[in-house]
Parts: structure tokens; sequence; C-alpha cells
């Protein structure tokens, strides 16, 4: 899964890995972790929670859960398409199910988690900015869950657990240089020995020679890095 | 500091023709940096806002930016000006006319 960083930020993070200032992906697994764990024993009557990542393609994969019961479920919404978490995902809104024996909602998720021992849930949409990244759900087995009180503090571990997906995300948009960014470093590359170039010819500073090239990109109606280019194959006289 | 006179009179231009430019400062930003430019994309955010000033060779480099990006649109659009076509003249005996006159014919 990736997002498009904003190129600084790209290259700033790429710095924060190289430098170890970014969490590990275990770390950050480690905690996503202990916030479902956080969230099952904070809730009451909650028999387990999980983080689910969905990107934009529809690709569902669950990255914390406190127990295989939470990890059933979950896998049985992405196999049906269905849920509370995919629809508190698509609507960027908290799903609260308060009697999945009766809910309507989902026609082949609710029986079929109802038979794993789930009787309600609550689902938290991951938002960052205008996008949805997942869902965090609760999953009970009765008792006087879900209240109010139980979605605040849904919410409360939701939010929590946005932060380290997104963390996660610049990590991974930083595992290797984008395509846009390989190219812009490569056409810089071949400005600087072009000035370099210009710098050995004329005796002049780096400074006078990118002015220099600047003004052969104006005279010619080129752009830079296309003169800059030009400059350097024509600088190869013994090329056969 | 203020910025002086030349910069300022720059920096508005400048920020008249990137009105033209359909390109975000992100990308206009990155333009810049391909081509050369030194100054992080906060400085040049902050000098297209008039709040810190550059040096004169990292406002032409944004400068050209900018209107490499307005010859790609084949825009109509004033260019944005640079500074040494302000300060001086170019030594030798170039084909471009003089750029004080208002008889700029814009061939090329």
């Amino acid at each position: 899964m990736s997002v498009d960083l904003p190129l600084a930020d790209e290259i700033t993070a790429v710095f924060a890995r190289a430098t170890k200032m970014l969490l590990t992906e275990e770390t950050v697994a480690h905690a996503l972790r202990l916030i479902t764990d956080a969230a099952t024993a904070a809730i009451p009557g909650a028999i387990g929670a999980g983080v689910s990542l969905i990107d934009g393609s529809g690709l569902r994969q669950t990255t914390a859960a406190s127990d295989a019961v939470v990890a059933e479920a979950d896998a049985l919404q992405y196999e049906l398409g269905e849920g509370p978490c995919i629809t508190a995902w698509a609507s960027g809104e908290t799903v609260l199910v308060e009697d999945l024996a009766s809910d309507r909602r989902w026609r082949r998720w609710a029986p079929a988690a109802a038979s794993l021992g789930i009787s309600s849930s609550v689902s938290c949409p991951l938002l960052s900015g205008g996008l949805a990244l997942g869902a965090v759900k609760v999953y009970s087995d009765g008792g006087q869950f879900p209240g109010n009180g139980t979605v605040r503090l849904a919410e409360l571990f939701a939010e929590q657990a946005t932060l380290f997906v997104i963390h996660s995300h610049a990590r991974e948009a930083a595992r290797t240089l984008s395509d846009r960014l390989q190219e812009s470093l490569a056409q810089r590359d071949t400005i600087s020995m072009a000035k370099g170039l210009l710098m050995a010819r004329n005796g002049t500073n780096d400074d006078v020679a990118l002015r220099d090239l600047m003004m052969l990109s104006r005279q010619s109606g080129k752009p830079l890095a296309l003169v800059a280019a030009e400059l350097l194959a024509a600088a190869r006289p013994f090329e056969n | 500091m203020a910025l002086g006179d030349e910069e300022s009179e720059q920096r508005q231009r400048f920020a008249e023709a990137l009105r033209h430019a359909d390109v975000s400062l992100e990308e206009l930003w990155l333009r810049y940096f391909t081509i050369g430019g030194h100054a992080g994309q906060f400085e040049v955010e902050a000098y297209i806002h008039g709040a810190m000033a550059l040096p004169s060779l990292q406002r032409d480099i944004l400068a050209h930016a900018l209107n490499e990006r307005l010859d790609e649109l084949h825009s109509g659009a004033p260019r944005a000006p640079y500074s040494v076509d302000a300060s001086e003249k170019t030594a030798d005996d170039g084909p471009d006319g003089a750029p004080d006159a208002g008889a700029d014919d814009g061939s090329e």
C-alpha cells in the first residue's frame, strides 16, 4: 500500500529511514496489536478487537487482531465483500451493530459472524485527511455493550491506530524513491554535468554556468534539461 | 528584512505569471529542484508569499522553472522576469534586444 507524499516529504522520509528515525515495521505492528489488546480490555463485553487496512483498490488486510475470532470474522468480511468494517471504511462513519442476529444490512456476513459467537460490534474508520485507510473494530458477545461510551472509546482507539498507520505509510512510501523523484534526480545530474562542462570550457564558476545554461534554454526555447543533454552529447568527439 | 525593490518587483511579476501556470507549489518546487535549485520547499513558498528573500540566482532558477511550465502550456501569459535582465546586460553582443524598451518583438 502506498500513498502519494509530497516530494519534499518523500526526500525527508528517505533520510529519516536511512537514519533510523522512523519506527520499524515490527514496532508499528506491535503498537497496533497493543491498541487492539487495550480496546478489548477497556471496552466492557468486548471479546476482541482488530485493525483492518483497506486501500483504494479494495485490497484488504487485517494487520492486527487480538485473537482468532477477530481474524476469522474479518476474513469473512473480505471474502464476502460486506460487513460493518467495509461499510465504515466506505462511508467514513462509525458503524454500530447493536444486535447482529436481527441486523439486515449484511445478509451473508451477519449469520456467519453470529455463528462465531459475536452478537454486536463497533467499527470506526481510520481517517487521514479526506482518506479512509481502514477500520478499527471491536466485537462483543453480549453484556451491556455497545453504548455511546463504547463508541467513543472505540473512536479513540481508532484515532490512535490511525497515527501508527499513517506512520507506516510514510515508511512504505519512502522504501523506494518514486519514479518521479528518480527522473528529477537524473535530470539534475545531467544539468550538473553540463554545468561542469561549461565551467571547464569557459573558466567560470557554477553559478555563472547555470546562468549560461538558462540563457541557452531561453534563446533556443528548449527546456534546460534538454539543452544540458545536448551539450553533453555534443561533447563526445570520440564516440564510435 | 523587507524585500528590496528589484526583488519585490520580480516577485510580484512572478506571482502574476504563476496564476497562469496551473501548477501546484509542490510541482513547481520539484521543477525548480530538478533544474538545480537549492532552496527548500518552505523557503520557496515563503518567497512566493513575500515573506522571505531568495538570492538572485535562486529567484531566476525559480522563474525559469515557471517559464518552462508556461512554455509547456503554450501560454500567452507574460513570463516571469529574471533578475539579470534588470541589473545587467549581457557582455557579448547577442541578438536579443534591449530589455527596457516596450518594443519586445518576442522572436524565438
